[in-house]
C-alpha cells in the first residue's frame, strides 16, 4: 500500500464528565464518555465509527472540533505540510479549522433555526466568515449550494417547517458544505430519515464526497448503511475502539466478539441465509461503572480471568494484508470458532 | 381575519392551491398572526382594550368633567339613565335625560334624588364644557359628550363629595392601566437581563440568583407588599409613590417570575442543535443572543407577560383599595373603590362599585389575549 499520510491524526482522546451530588457539588464519580481512543481517517477516505447508542461515537465525533471539550489527548488537523492540534487552539484558530472540520447533524428538525429562511440559514456561515460581503453574492452563492443539493434555489424564500425530512438534510448538508470543508463529520445524518429517504442522502453524500474531493467521518449504528457508505470502519464499545479495519475485513471476518454480536444483531435482507447467533448475556453495563479490565467481559461468551482483570490494547491481528487492529485477548481463538454467516442450502 | 379564516378552511379541504402556497411562505411570525387572529375573543378583546388606552389617554376630552370638580348639591346622585321617550310618550330621535331634583326627609336629614320630567335634557356629542388641555398643551374646551345647554349629566353618578364617577373612571384608568404595562416591562427587562446571564453562563450566578428567586417566591406577597408600601415616604409626589408602587410590585411578581422562565428557556435553547450549529459556524455570542436565542423564545415569553399585567393591577388596586398603594389625590381604580369601605356606601350609592366593573372587564381582556397569543406560540397546533 502507498504511504498515505492521515489527514486527522486522533490521538488518546478521552471525554470523562464528572458526575456531581449535592450542595456543594462534590465529584462523587466520572462517567467515561470516551477513553484513551486513537485513530486516523485518511485524506479522501470514509471512515465510519459504528457502536449502539452510549458507546461514545457521537461524543468522540463532537470532541474533534470541540463542540464539547474533550478532558485529554490531541487531535492533529493536517493543512498541507504542517499540522495543528485542534485541542490547543486558540478561539481565532479553532474557528479557522472549524471552517474545513464541519459537522452535519442527526437530526434536521433540530439543526435548522425555525426562524430563518432557508436562504438565511445557507448564508449564515458564508456572512459569519465574511465570505460573501452583500446579499446579491449571498443569494448566488445559495442558488448555486442549493442546485448542488438538488433542491430548487425558488425555494430559499421558505421557512424550514414547509419542508420534508430528507430536504431538511439537504439543506443542512448545503450549509454545511457552504465554507468549502475538507472534513464533515457526519452524525447520524440519515438515521432520523424514512427508509426510502436514506438511500437519496447517502448517494448525495457519495457524490459530493466524488466532486470535492471530501473526506468523511460517519458516525451510525446502522451496520447497512455503514457497509453502503464506507472505506474503513472502526467499532466502539462502552468509550473505547474496540476493532478497527476496513469494511470488507470487518464484514467478512470480525475478530471481537463483540463485532461478531454486532453483524450477527443486524438484519440481513436475504432469506436464504441465516444467522449464527453467538451467545451472549446481559445488558450494555452502566458507563458510569465500567467493568474492570476488558469492558465487555459481563456480556462475551469467552471471557477468562485475564479478560476481568487487563485491559486489552489495540493491537494489529497481522492477519491479512490489510490493516486490521483488535482490542481482544482471545482474538486468535475467537475467530476460529465464529463465523457470522452461513448459507442454509449450501448455495 | 377573514383572510386568515378562508386559509385555514381552504387548508381544510386541502383544494385551493394559491392558499397553500402562501402558508408555504409564510414566515413563523406571519402564522403566529394568523393564529392569533382565528382566536375570536381575544381579538375582541384587543380591541376593547386599544379602545381603554386610548380613552385613557384622551381623558381630558373623553371625560365630561374635571375629575377635581366639586358639585356640591349633587353629593351622591345616582347614574341618570338615558331616554327616547318623553313624558308625553313620543319618541325623541336624540337622546336626552332627565335634571335630577332632590328632597330632604326633614326626620333623617337623608337626600333622595328624582328625575325632574319636567326639564328634558338633550344630549349632545362635542359639546362645549370645563375648559382643559387637550394633550396637556392646547387649551380646548370641547368633550366628547354632554348636556347640549350645559345642565349636569352624570353617566354613572356622583361621589361622596358630588363629582363625577365616570369622569374619575376614566382619568382613574391612566394609572390603572398603565401601571401594569410599565410594571411588566420594567420587570420583564430586569429578568431579561439576570435569566439571561444566569441561563448563558450558568455557575455561581445562576446558583445565586435561583436561590434569590426562590426566596423571594415564598414570602408571602401581601404582607411584604404592605411593609414596603407603608416604607414609602409620606411627602413623596403622587407620581414618585405611583413609580415606587409599580417597581415594588414589578420585582416580587414579575422579575422573579421572568427571570426564571427566561433562564430556563435560555437554558434549553442554547442545547439545541441549530444553536450548536451556530457556535460551530463561528458565530460570537451576541449574534447567537440576537439571531437564535431571542426570535425562539419571545413569542412564548409575550403570551406569558400578557397574563402577569392582570397580575399586577389587581396587586394595585388591592393596595390602593386597602389605603397602602397610592393616595388621594391620585386617581385610580382602586383608589375610586376606597370609597366602598364604608357600609353605608353599599346601601346608599351602590354605583360606587362600578370601577370594580371596570377592573375585571380589563383583567378578563387581558386574560383572552394572553389565551391567545399562547395558542398562537403553540407550534404544535394546526395553522
Amino acid at each position: 500500500m502507498t504511504e498515505v499520510s492521515p489527514i486527522i491524526d486522533v490521538r488518546n482522546l478521552s471525554m470523562k464528565f464528572d458526575r456531581v451530588k449535592g450542595f456543594r457539588r462534590s465529584v462523587i464519580g466520572q462517567v467515561v464518555a470516551v477513553d484513551d481512543v486513537s485513530f486516523t481517517v485518511n485524506e479522501g477516505e470514509t471512515l465510519a465509527l459504528v457502536g449502539e447508542s452510549g458507546s461514545g461515537k457521537t461524543t468522540t465525533g463532537r470532541c474533534l472540533v470541540r463542540a464539547i471539550e474533550p478532558s485529554a489527548g490531541n487531535v492533529f488537523y493536517r493543512q498541507g505540510d504542517s499540522s495543528v492540534d485542534v485541542l490547543a487552539l486558540e478561539r481565532r484558530e479553532l474557528n479557522e479549522v472549524r471552517r474545513k472540520m464541519r459537522m452535519v447533524f442527526q437530526d434536521p428538525f433540530a439543526s435548522l433555526n425555525p426562524r430563518m429562511t432557508v436562504e438565511q440559514l445557507i448564508a449564515e456561515p458564508l456572512y459569519i466568515n465574511n465570505v460573501v460581503s452583500d446579499r446579491t453574492e449571498a443569494r448566488a452563492k445559495v442558488a448555486e449550494l442549493l442546485e448542488m443539493v438538488q433542491l430548487d434555489p425558488q425555494l430559499m424564500s421558505r421557512y424550514p417547517h414547509t419542508f420534508s425530512g430528507g430536504q431538511r438534510q439537504r439543506i443542512a448538508i448545503a450549509r454545511t458544505l457552504s465554507l468549502e470543508p475538507q472534513v464533515v463529520i457526519a452524525d447520524e445524518p440519515v438515521s432520523a430519515l424514512d427508509v426510502s429517504i436514506q438511500a437519496q442522502i447517502l448517494n448525495l453524500l457519495k457524490e459530493l464526497q466524488r466532486e470535492r474531493q471530501l473526506t468523511y467521518l460517519f458516525i451510525s449504528h446502522d451496520l447497512a448503511v455503514v457497509r453502503y457508505q464506507s472505506d474503513r470502519i472502526a467499532i466502539m464499545y462502552l468509550g473505547r475502539i474496540v476493532e478497527i479495519s476496513t469494511r470488507d475485513e470487518i464484514f467478512e471476518r470480525p475478530l471481537h466478539p463483540y463485532t461478531q454480536l454486532l453483524l450477527a444483531s443486524s438484519p440481513i435482507p436475504d432469506p436464504r441465509m441465516k444467522r449464527i447467533r453467538p451467545e451472549t448475556i446481559g445488558e450494555v453495563p452502566d458507563p458510569a461503572n465500567r467493568p474492570s479490565g476488558c469492558a465487555f467481559n459481563t456480556r462475551c461468551p469467552y471471557a477468562t480471568d485475564i479478560c476481568r482483570s487487563e485491559v486489552p490494547q489495540l493491537k494489529e491481528s497481522g492477519t491479512a494484508g490489510e490493516a486490521h487492529l483488535v482490542a481482544c485477548h482471545l482474538w486468535e481463538a475467537v475467530e476460529l470458532s465464529q463465523r457470522p454467516l452461513e448459507a442454509l442450502d449450501g448455495s | 381575519m377573514t383572510q386568515a379564516t378562508t386559509l385555514a378552511q381552504d387548508a381544510e379541504q386541502g383544494t385551493s392551491t394559491a392558499a397553500k402556497l402562501e402558508i408555504d411562505v409564510a414566515s413563523p411570525s406571519q402564522i403566529f398572526r394568523w393564529k392569533f387572529m382565528r382566536h375570536r375573543l381575544a381579538v375582541v378583546s384587543l380591541i376593547f382594550l386599544a379602545a381603554m388606552y386610548v380613552m385613557a389617554t384622551f381623558a381630558e376630552f373623553v371625560a365630561p368633567y374635571n375629575p377635581y370638580a366639586i358639585e356640591s348639591s349633587l353629593v351622591l346622585a345616582p347614574p341618570q339613565p338615558v331616554h327616547f321617550i318623553d313624558s308625553s310618550g313620543a319618541f325623541q330621535a336624540r337622546p336626552f335625560v332627565y335634571a335630577l331634583k332632590k328632597s330632604i326627609d326633614v326626620n333623617t336629614g337623608r337626600i333622595t334624588y328624582y328625575e325632574d320630567v319636567t326639564k328634558p335634557l338633550p344630549l349632545g356629542l362635542f359639546v362645549q364644557g370645563d375648559p382643559y388641555e387637550f394633550l396637556g398643551f392646547i387649551p380646548w374646551d370641547v368633550h366628547l359628550f354632554g348636556t347640549q345647554s350645559g345642565e349636569v349629566y352624570s353617566p354613572l353618578g356622583k361621589d361622596q363629595l358630588g363629582r363625577d364617577l365616570f369622569s374619575r373612571i376614566v382619568f382613574g384608568g391612566r394609572i390603572s392601566l398603565t401601571l401594569g404595562f410599565i410594571g411588566v416591562f420594567v420587570g420583564f427587562f430586569s429578568g431579561l437581563i439576570l435569566g439571561g446571564i444566569a441561563g448563558l453562563r450558568g455557575g455561581w450566578f445562576d446558583f445565586i440568583l435561583i436561590r434569590i428567586t426562590e426566596v423571594l417566591t415564598s414570602i408571602p406577597t401581601l404582607p411584604i407588599w404592605l411593609a414596603l408600601a407603608v416604607a414609602l415616604p409620606q411627602d413623596w409626589t403622587v407620581l414618585q409613590t405611583y413609580l415606587a408602587v409599580t417597581i415594588i410590585l414589578a420585582l416580587f411578581g414579575v422579575v422573579s417570575g421572568a427571570s426564571r422562565t427566561v433562564r430556563g428557556k435560555f437554558m434549553s435553547l442554547k442545547e439545541e442543535g441549530y444553536v450548536q450549529a451556530a457556535v460551530l459556524d463561528g458565530a460570537g455570542t451576541g449574534r447567537i443572543i440576537r439571531r437564535y436565542l431571542f426570535p425562539n423564545f419571545f413569542s412564548y415569553q409575550i403570551a406569558d407577560l400578557t397574563l402577569a399585567i392582570p397580575g399586577m393591577i389587581l396587586a394595585e388596586t388591592a393596595l390602593s383599595f386597602l389605603g397602602l398603594g397610592l393616595q388621594p389625590p391620585a386617581i385610580s381604580w382602586g383608589v375610586l373603590l376606597q370609597d366602598c369601605r364604608a357600609v353605608r356606601v353599599l346601601d346608599t350609592a351602590p354605583w360606587l362599585f362600578i370601577p370594580a366593573v371596570f377592573v375585571v372587564v380589563v383583567i378578563l381582556a387581558f386574560n383572552f389575549i394572553g389565551d391567545g397569543l399562547r395558542d398562537a406560540a403553540d407550534p404544535y397546533s394546526r395553522v
